[in-house]
């Protein structure tokens, strides 16, 4: 028994050892590589890099890797694996980088070095060679390039030139990033958006995508710009065997990011000409022109007109100058405050306007001549300075008062217009109306005391007699209630008074109760039938029991009398009390 | 020789009368002095004229009215608007005075910030009501509302009770209505800015931040004083601070 257990110990062991993995081997069994995903590359374009360190597992150190001076470095990621082959494990960890080389040669890359439990781990060398890309310029230039150029190779200080970049290209690209070639001597401002569109570049088609900049020079001296450098990400297709181009797309092509430059160009900044100069020259570079509008021209003394003027043109516009519009006696002119408008426009470069506006109020009556605004400007067309000037301008001050129409107004007095046409109402002038002479204007309301005890008596007297009124009406109806209350105790004090005695005939017992009715309900009959007793009774809301008893006792009393018993004594006194008890309590 | 008693009352009577007649016959004289000194130009004595019988409490809509028009003349826009706005609680409807408050209105620099509650919507008619007016009203249909509950007393019949649901509604829309304005009159706190401009403060004093300018005519709600300053808002949340002396309220005038 006891050796086939340990038998069967034995086994489970033996197969504990063949299929379990031995994770204790996977520490010792380091490697370092060094994968490139092509051996030969043109300048611009970039090579995949792979650092493979095999037999870790989880993190590892960043491998050192030599011979990458050469080149732009770029991290892509790192990314571990663990796989298990016939029990045994298999971990590593990759490290991506791409290389774009920097010119053309023959490099070796490598070794890779790794210190892992104190040791160094070294991986092999790889050879890549980069030749020639296409050219920067010129007719052939490959299936992706970046083109600048200047809309004039000369430019005054402060002036504009245009800066065109296009991208022509064939294959899908995305994550552009763009690096003008920024200086101190030039400014770059953007257009408009990037456009796209189908162009053709010797003799092949390009998907085109421009996008302009307005260079604004601020030195003189002959300069050259810099190549642009776009940075993105080309997504290589058309290299696997995919049936219908299927495989053409973005999503199932691998991106590989490559930076373009584009052609270096030349620029001639002309310094301004001290010739000619204004004295007042603000620094205004472009084509200008100016305007002066003055509304209404015609005012009353004592009121406003407006002068506007505005200055619009393609240029630094920013260098507009705020006009100062001379002073006039009599005049009293309030500058409001500039505003400008700046404009760009892809095809002209930046423009806009500036417009001030004053507000004139002729003190006394007569014409006021506005001079003529200038604003002088340096035109890079002509090459000279410039200036540009309105015209002079005339306000009219009519006097305050209103005046009587002209004759000339009269209806009919040798118009020309057609009988029955109508015209707009022109205002002439603004004024306000006159006081009010009248003496009665001390004899008006003065204002109303909220406070004072006419104005509390008004507001507070009907609801005072509202209230008095109701509160008598209660209390009359209330008396009266009473009154009747001592009337029927009375009576009812009566009737049980007299129903006590004794020895009492029928005829007598009758007549005390109907006394008792007469008295309790305020009425005034001479006899008193059953029949009466019920509907009075009913009527005074007592109940139909006591009706009914007092009925009964009314038609006994009746049949006593008038069968000629009237005059025997009867013992229906107590009777009678009852009834009457029962009547009083009922009414309460 | 002995007076008797009527011929003394008749003798005072002589004497006093014109002594009385004269104080009136001064007022009016003082209004045409006014009057005729505006028509031919003299503005500020139409002014002066025109205050005085103003600060004596002889100043009905129309005389704040006229003070307002000699203001407006001498180029003081602050005042002119001022004392417009001070005729307008009292003769709300004049057509003049509308007229006139919006040619000085026209003049003054800054924008008046759009302002107006619920409650300004719903009962529309209060502005173009005088206070007296609001009263006078709600005195009739107050009169009239309990004189129906006292007839109730004693006829209970159905024309007075639908009479009187009629008339409770029109008695509330006009208590509220004159209670409204009552409340606005009462505790009016707005402001007209006299100065040409003035700079208003974060605070009170000369060193606090400027927040921003107002200018001339400008109608602002003047909510507490502190020393020589005085803090506004306008209805758009701007508040600041800025001198007493620069802004004189309306409800002042009266």
């Amino acid at each position: 028994m006891v050796v086939r257990r340990l038998k069967t110990w034995f086994l489970a062991l033996a197969l504990t050892q063949v299929l379990v993995p031995r994770w204790e081997a996977c520490g010792a069994d380091y490697s370092v590589r060094i994968v490139l995903d092509r051996s030969k590359v043109s300048v611009g374009e970039s090579v995949r890099m792979i650092v493979r360190v095999s037999g870790v597992r989880g993190r590892s150190p960043v491998p050192v890797v030599a011979g990458l001076e050469p080149f732009e470095v770029r991290r892509t990621g790192t990314s571990s694996s663990v796989r298990i082959s016939n029990g045994k494990v298999d971990s590593s960890v990759e490290f991506g980088y791409m290389l774009e080389p920097k010119g053309p040669g023959a490099f070796r890359i490598g070794p890779a070095r790794v210190t892992l439990d104190g040791h160094t781990y070294r991986s092999g060398t790889k050879t890549l060679e980069v030749v020639q890309g296409p050219p920067d310029s010129g007719d052939e230039r490959g299936p992706l390039f970046l083109s600048a150029s200047l809309s004039s190779a000369k430019a005054y200080v402060h002036g504009q030139t245009l800066y065109i970049l296009k991208l022509y290209r064939r294959v899908p690209v995305s994550d552009l990033s763009l690096r003008l070639p920024e200086s101190n001597a030039w400014t770059f401002k953007q257009l408009a958006e990037p456009t796209e569109y189908e162009g053709v570049y010797n003799g092949k088609t390009y998907r085109v995508l421009e996008v302009r900049y307005a260079l604004i020079p601020s030195s003189p001296g002959l300069f050259g710009v810099r190549p642009a450098k776009m940075n993105l990400m080309v997504h290589e297709t058309g290299k696997r065997p995919g049936a219908f181009g299927f495989f053409d797309d973005p999503l199932f092509s691998s991106p590989r990011p490559r930076t373009l430059s584009s052609e270096p160009l030349q620029l001639q900044v002309l310094p301004l000409p001290d010739q000619g100069r204004p004295s007042d020259f603000s620094g205004l570079v472009g084509d200008f022109r100016i305007r002066a509008e003055l509304k209404p021209r015609r005012v009353r003394a004592g009121e406003s007109a407006t002068l506007t003027v505005v200055v619009q043109g393609r240029g630094n516009v920013l260098r507009i100058p705020d006009l100062e519009l001379p002073t006039r006696e009599g005049l009293k002119v309030y500058a409001d405050r500039p505003l400008l408008k700046e404009e760009k426009d892809a095809r002209l470069g930046i423009g806009g306007s500036k417009t001030m506006k004053w507000a004139l109020v002729p003190e006394k009556e007569g014409r006021i001549l506005l001079p003529a605004l200038k604003v002088g400007f340096f035109d890079p067309e002509v090459g000279a300075y410039r200036e540009a000037e309105t015209e002079p301008l005339i306000l009219t001050a009519l006097a305050g008062k209103a005046e009587g129409s002209s004759p000339g107004a009269q209806p009919g007095a040798g118009t020309t217009e057609r009988a029955g046409a109508k015209q707009a109402i022109e205002v002439l002038g603004r004024d306000i109306l006159p006081p009010h002479t009248a003496v009665s204007v001390l004899r008006e309301a003065r204002p109303l005391n909220m406070t004072g005890p006419f104005a509390a008596a008004v507001l507070l007297a009907p609801g005072l007699i509202y209230l008095v009124a109701s509160l008598g009406l209660r209390l009359r109806a209330r008396g009266r209630k009473a009154s009747a209350a001592v009337t029927a105790r009375r009576a009812a004090r009566k009737a049980v008074s007299a129903c006590r005695r004794r020895n009492l005939t029928a005829e007598e017992l009758s007549g005390a109760f109907r006394v008792y009715v007469n008295e309790r309900f305020g009425l005034a009959l001479g006899a008193l039938t059953s029949e009466e007793t019920r509907t009075i009774l009913t009527r005074n809301g007592i109940s139909a029991e006591t009706v009914e008893q007092a009925a009964s006792l009314v038609g006994e009393l009746e049949r006593a009398v008038f069968t000629g018993r009237g005059g025997d004594v009867c013992d229906m006194g107590p009777l009678v009390v009852e009834t009457v008890q029962r009547i009083e309590r009922d009414s309460r | 020789m002995r007076l008797s008693v009527p011929v003394i009352l008749i003798a005072l009577l002589t004497i006093l009368r014109p002594l009385a007649g004269a104080g009136e016959g001064t007022a009016e004289e003082r209004l045409f002095e006014a009057n005729r000194a505006y028509r031919d130009g003299r503005f500020q004595d139409a002014m002066q004229g025109y205050e005085s019988l103003a600060s004596e409490g002889r100043a009905g809509g129309h005389v704040f009215y006229n003070l307002g028009n000699a203001y407006f003349r001498l180029g003081r826009l602050g005042k002119a608007i001022l004392n417009y706005e001070r005729a307008r609680l009292l003769i709300p409807r004049d057509a003049d005075l509308d007229f006139n408050l919006g040619q000085a209105r026209a003049r003054v620099v800054d924008m008046a910030p759009e302002s107006g509650t619920f409650v300004d919507s719903a009962f529309f008619w209060v502005d173009s009501l005088s206070l007296r007016e609001a009263f006078l009203g709600f005195a009739v249909l107050n009169v009239i509302f309990w004189g129906l509950l006292l007839i109730r007393l004693s006829v209970r019949s159905e024309w007075s009770y639908y009479a009187v649901l009629l008339v409770l509604v029109f008695w509330l829309l006009a208590g509220i209505s004159f209670g409204l304005k009552w409340y606005r009159v009462s505790w009016d706190h707005r402001a007209v800015v006299l100065e040409r401009e003035v700079p208003v403060r974060a605070g009170p004093d000369k060193g606090d931040t400027v927040l921003f300018n107002l200018h001339e005519g400008t109608v602002v709600v003047r909510e507490r004083n502190e020393g020589s300053w005085s803090l506004i808002s306008l209805g758009d949340q701007r508040r600041g601070w800025l001198p007493t002396r620069s802004v004189e309220g309306i409800k002042g005038g009266y």
